[in-house]
């Protein structure tokens, strides 16, 4: 009987170091890297804001994400376990961590019609239909006709709960091992292609990267980078605490977190450069948001030979990028409730919701109403409240000293000394409040 | 494209892609060495 609890327990940490980066990474890069980074960098000063946002990386969020993932390799547990820790009371963590993590998880109640609509926008460049409908139309037609896309949702809800019953090692880590390097590849292969295809490419390199150092003087763009940084890590929400869990007890947090900020960032700009300079080149409007994707990007693929295969490959490495967010998503909610409670088996949590979740996804494509609602309670509000209290709480109330020591030196071969308590005290945790705040009272 | 622009791009390429390439790497082989010489590095939680 122990000595199958061990083998089920060890089952749950990722078998290698690079199947840990890829899933970890994996949890991190999301739509908002491809849909809102690219973006951001054209419009607070390119170059400038790419080193803007590094500095922000480094040192606020990176410090943060070790932090957090620290927690969760040193308790190997997931959210409610860590806020019962750190609050010292079961029922406390039970509130919290069963409240945040549900609130996590119910982004998936929306996130699978974006999810689904880029397997359409991947079915439609690959078909007739890509020359039958007007490529700006293509979304509009996607919802007067929604079985499609509902079919579509429905898939992506199915497949992510079934990646996560395969379990730790056998579903995310495997998946995420094969669609992080595919993702890269394919980003890689538009950027090639439009290097060469796109005439003026070079104008929208310009829009991109022509650095304008004078911006950093500008607050604006410090708090853009520092909300893009902190959103697109999802520091603070339990997604990193619970990936953390995952790790090996030997692992090697603080190089492994590290590695896994640049990566986020890395992909960020990869993105960015498939996308941004052929839009600018081309003349089209390089807005933030759902409608980059799929109203101007069907468009660019349009004008370009060969672009339905770009087309394809595209919208597949988006859908690798927001599948695998999806995945965090539910694995945070399951993780919670099958460490904390005796009757919610790993299983049993993963069916149970995965079938609210494919419910829930059916519904959102149907309701505008109901994707709004999930889209502005989880989305913007569940999620910025939980990322403030958890840097609070795990920040403030847990002991900085005790993961310095405990979870993360005992393991690491970069040992941080008392400089990063203070870091984590003093600057890291009161400016993600801050940004916190401004995302709800925008303050500059 | 202006200078400017090249040694971002250059600089983005090398520092961002190369550290990152460079910390995969590094994260690679310290599990090798934990594997090698620890064994049952996941067994233990």
């Amino acid at each position: 009987m122990g000595e199958n609890k061990t083998a089920s327990v060890a089952s749950n940490n990722f078998a290698s170091r690079f199947g840990a980066i890829m899933a970890i990474g994996s949890m991190c890069v999301g739509l908002g890297n491809v849909w809102r980074f690219p973006y951001m960098v054209g419009a607070f000063g390119g170059g400038a804001f790419v080193v803007a946002y590094l500095i922000c990386v480094v040192a606020v969020v990176a410090p943060l994400a070790i932090m957090e993932a620290g927690i969760g390799k040193g308790l190997q547990k997931g959210m409610i376990e860590a806020y019962a820790e750190a609050l010292h009371s079961k029922a406390k963590g039970t509130f919290f961590g069963g409240l945040f993590s549900f609130g996590y998880y119910s982004m998936n109640f929306f996130y699978f019609a974006v999810v689904g609509a880029s397997v359409y926008f991947m079915y439609v460049c690959g078909t007739s239909l890509w020359t039958s409908i007007a490529p700006n139309k293509i979304y509009d037609a996607m919802y007067a006709v929604p079985v499609p896309l509902a079919l579509c949702a429905a898939g992506c809800s199915i497949f992510t709960a079934f990646v996560i019953y395969k379990g730790v090692q056998g579903g995310i880590e495997k998946a995420s091992k094969v669609m992080m390097p595919l993702m890269v590849l394919f980003f890689v292969i538009a950027i090639v292609f439009a290097a060469i295809e796109v005439p003026d490419i070079a104008k929208g390199y310009e829009f991109m990267f022509k650095p304008d150092f004078s911006k950093l003087k500008d607050l604006k763009v410090w708090a853009a980078a520092m909300g893009q940084a902190c959103f697109s890590i999802g520091v603070g929400a339990g997604c990193v605490l619970t990936y953390g869990s995952h790790l090996s007890k030997k692992g090697d947090v603080t190089l492994s977190m590290l590695t896994v900020c640049m990566f986020d960032t890395s992909i960020g700009v990869l993105a960015g450069m498939a996308i941004v300079p052929a839009c600018v080149a081309m003349g089209l409007d390089t807005t933030s948001g759902p409608s980059l994707i799929f109203r101007v990007l069907p468009t660019l693929f349009s004008k370009l030979p060969l672009g339905s295969l770009i087309g394809v490959l595209v919208f597949l490495a988006i859908f690798f990028a927001a599948i695998t967010s999806a995945i965090a998503q539910q694995e945070v909610f399951v993780v919670a409730l099958s460490d904390s409670f005796k009757m919610w088996t790993r299983n049993k949590a993963c069916i149970v919701f995965g079938v609210v979740q494919t419910i829930a996804a059916v519904i959102s494509v149907y309701s505008q109403r109901f994707f709004n609602f999930w889209n502005d309670v989880s989305g913007n509000y569940v999620f910025i409240v939980s990322a403030a209290i958890g840097a609070i709480v795990f920040g403030y109330m847990f002991g900085l000293e005790r993961i310095r020591t405990e979870f993360l030196n005992s393991t690491s071969d970069i040992k941080v000394g008392p400089w990063f308590t203070s870091l984590l005290k003093y600057i890291a945790v009161p400016v993600m409040l801050l940004m916190m705040i401004n995302s709800i009272v925008p303050l500059w | 494209m202006s200078t400017g622009t090249i040694i971002t791009l250059i600089g983005v390429i090398v520092g961002l892609y190369g550290g990152t390439s460079f910390l995969v790497y590094k994260c690679v082989t310290a599990a090798e060495k934990t594997e090698d010489t620890e064994g049952t590095e996941n067994t233990d939680k």
